[in-house]
């Protein structure tokens, strides 16, 4: 029984040991100015899951489906000229649905496979801009940018958002389902659509 | 006394199938192959998941691969999947994919694909996890 005590007791004294050893090791400060640690950054393209809502998740997953699709989509294959339209938001969440398409935009534009034309919401800043270089008399005339250069849009990438919303008491059943069509404004013609459709469940 | 003990038997039986079955699923290698083994990175196990089938082709001068995931166990499994996508020089191309989730239900077979961002990829990784049993 004595043995057993001076064993414990020994051991007690290496655990103070250890403790009083690893309170005197100094923690290198971190490059932020946070004091209280509650906020940190995590991973932009985790699987975030926080509510069943309309999530970062989704809006990548939306964009990155369809510009899969339409870059392996012959249609662009002589690099064409392309304009945004809108994208009709008739799920019961408030969807910033310019958002998901400049996300469509920015990965199209970066793969070169196709040129971007100002689209209806963007038309006023670039008119601004001509009027200034041609109407101001500030400008020389060489580099100038010309009235009536503008390349106008072969297609029109438009689409809609729907949503269909299932619950009981304990699970909540969300199904989004994302339409994107490619129109020839010429000729009204369907080109190019694809749907992306993400199914969403949490249980209380 | 001898009922207690063929009850404690039973429990002992249940609970050792309970562990052996992550362990088999552990052994179950990510890959068919070593040369589809070699375009994943795969952190940790998939908990049984394999990837069976690997291909590659362009299409519209731009690099579409799939894979084929096949759920070896009677388990349900929620894998994470992503498509990295490299130029010729070996550099990143695009921002890097979002991590997308995926359920295989047991003895389940799904195909994954992914488009590259554009012609400039020639190489690509499947980076890829599986949620612990």
């Amino acid at each position: 029984m004595k043995r057993i005590s001076s064993l414990s007791k020994s051991c007690a004294l290496v655990v103070l040991l250890g403790l009083t050893l690893t309170a005197c090791q100094t923690r290198l400060s971190q490059p932020t100015v946070s004091l209280a640690r509650q906020t940190t950054y995590g991973d932009n393209k985790a699987v975030e899951t926080v509510t069943n809502e309309f999530g970062s998740t989704d809006l990548q997953m939306i964009a990155e489906k369809m510009v899969g699709s339409l870059l392996e989509d012959p249609v662009l294959a002589n690099r064409p000229t392309m304009t945004l339209a809108g994208v009709r938001n008739k799920t019961s969440e408030y969807i910033d649905t310019k958002s998901i398409m400049n996300s469509i935009q920015t990965a199209l534009v970066k793969s070169r496979k196709v040129k971007f034309t100002r689209s209806a919401d963007e038309m006023q800043q670039g008119v601004d801009e001509l009027q200034r270089q041609n109407q101001s008399g500030l400008y020389k005339a060489q580099g100038k940018a010309k009235l009536g250069n503008m390349a106008a849009a072969k297609y029109s990438l438009e689409g809609e958002i729907v949503s269909i919303v299932k619950q009981n008491a304990n699970t909540k059943d969300v199904f989004y389902k994302m339409t994107l069509k490619l129109y020839d404004v010429e000729e009204g013609s369907i080109e190019w659509q694809d749907e992306k459709e993400i199914r969403k469940t949490s249980k209380r | 006394m001898k009922q207690i003990s063929k009850q404690f038997a039973a429990c002992a039986a249940l609970v050792a199938s309970c562990i052996a079955a992550p362990v088999m699923a552990d052994t179950i290698p990510n890959a068919s192959s070593p040369g589809i083994a070699s375009k994943l990175i795969v952190r940790g196990t998939l908990e049984g998941v394999q990837v069976t089938d690997l291909r590659s082709q362009r299409k519209n001068d731009v690099m579409v691969v799939q894979a084929e995931t096949v759920n070896l166990t009677n388990y349900d499994v929620r894998i994470y999947y992503r498509f990295r996508w490299t130029d010729a020089a070996g550099m990143q191309v695009g921002d890097g994919e979002v991590w997308k989730p995926l359920m295989i239900l047991g003895q389940q077979s799904q195909f994954i694909k992914g488009t590259a961002y554009g012609p400039q990829a020639t190489d690509f990784k499947i980076e890829m996890s599986a949620e612990p049993r």
